[in-house]
């Protein structure tokens, strides 16, 4: 007769290992989520400021606002901000506006609220101040006068909510599809968790786990901005 | 003397003007005698701000960023290109771009085999393609820069490459 025998103690070992290397798993997940965040919107900041620099050299008519005087698409120039914050569960991009310092091509003191003003597409009445005279330009002739100056679309009709557009178009279109849903679809299967489960197994178990989490939330090969 | 290095976005300019004339009809091309001038400008290129330029298609292009992924020799560049037209050709010229690279790894193929061509044997740019992709994120506007109507519209071109 043949005794077959069980050794239980063992495979309750290797079970418990197995829920140890998944809690560690799961902790360094959790632990992680806010570095991934931070990581991926600082990525995404980037490209975005980028491309509105871009786009502000290829078509300075769109963009021209957000820039100092005459230096559409120039980082050092730029008269917006992206304050971004990262938290577990959401990237948020704040834009802010900053004063314009340099002085207009037609002279004068600087138009301070330059890119708000020319953004929001408001029209703006412009007074000589203490009774002197506007000098502004027309088809490149400078014209003088005393009297009050309407201007409907400062900047130019197409700079009117462009800086928006160009934002929201870069977020649902390029941002969305080439850096988010790649990251996402490579994080569908968790290829370190398969990876790192043997040892967990045979008594790596929690730190094991801990380190196939981290991994497996790091982004794919890293993700440099140039 | 001056050398020009040929950089990976140079075989992609060469290759999409090439495919624009022989997919565009003869009259869409020649009507506006570009002669050996190829109409993809580098952005600040004075020769595409000239007023004889106003009323012909043209593109104007930068390299917004690239992004690399930690060691792979993989890069990804992503090119900014803005079609500026007037109103009659600007569809023209923005279905030929996208049909022309916005085709994955068979625009990467083309590309390559086009840059062994242009090296009569060995590389002309010392660059593997892999893949390109195109984005308008942003509809078409119309543009008041010139004194006639005309059109402008940007695409992002996005190309995996390597460096040989």
């Amino acid at each position: 007769m043949t005794a077959v025998t069980f050794n239980f103690t063992d495979l309750v070992t290797k079970l418990e290992s197995a829920v140890q290397y998944s809690m560690g798993f799961v902790a360094a997940v959790e632990q992680e989520r806010l570095s991934f965040n931070t990581k991926l919107g600082e990525v995404i900041k980037t490209m975005l400021e980028r491309y509105i620099d871009s786009q502000a050299s290829l078509s300075p008519e769109r963009l021209h606002h957000m820039y100092e005087w005459g230096q559409a698409g120039d980082p050092s120039a730029r008269l917006f901000d992206f304050n971004m914050v990262a938290t577990v569960t959401h990237i948020t991009l704040d834009g802010s506006f900053r004063q314009s310092t340099s002085i207009p091509p037609s002279g004068g003191p600087p138009f301070e609220n330059k890119a708000s003003v020319m953004e929001s597409g408001a029209s703006i009445t412009i007074t000589p101040k203490d009774s002197g005279v506007i000098a502004f330009d027309v088809d490149g002739e400078t014209v003088f006068t005393s009297s009050e100056v309407f201007i409907e679309h400062p900047g130019g009709p197409e700079v009117s909510g462009a800086f928006r557009e160009t934002v929201e178009g870069f977020l649902r279109g390029y941002a969305k599809s080439e850096v988010i849903l790649p990251i996402f679809r490579s994080m569908a299967t968790p290829q370190e968790f398969k990876r790192y489960f043997p040892s967990g197994v045979k008594g790596g178990g929690y730190a094991t786990g801990l380190i196939a989490g981290r991994e497996y939330m790091r982004i794919k090969g890293g993700l440099n901005v140039e | 003397m001056l050398s020009e290095t040929i950089e990976p976005i140079h075989v992609v300019n060469r290759y999409l003007w090439d495919e624009l004339k022989k997919r565009m009809s003869p009259t869409e091309i020649t009507k506006y005698n570009y002669g050996n001038i190829m109409p993809i400008f580098p952005v600040n290129d004075s020769t595409s701000g000239d007023a004889k330029w106003i009323n012909r298609p043209y593109f104007v292009y930068t390299q917004a960023f690239r992004v690399t992924h930690g060691l792979h020799v993989l890069k990804k560049a992503t090119f900014v290109y803005s079609l500026k037209s007037n109103v009659n050709d600007f569809m023209g010229w923005a279905s030929a771009l996208q049909d022309i690279l916005d085709r994955q790894d068979d625009a990467a193929a083309d590309i390559n085999e086009y840059n062994w061509s242009l090296g009569n044997g060995s590389l002309y740019c010392p660059v593997i393609f892999h893949s390109f992709r195109v984005y308008q994120n942003e509809p078409a506007k119309p543009s008041s820069s010139v004194s006639t109507p005309s059109v402008s519209a940007t695409f992002m071109v996005v190309a995996e490459y390597h460096l040989v």
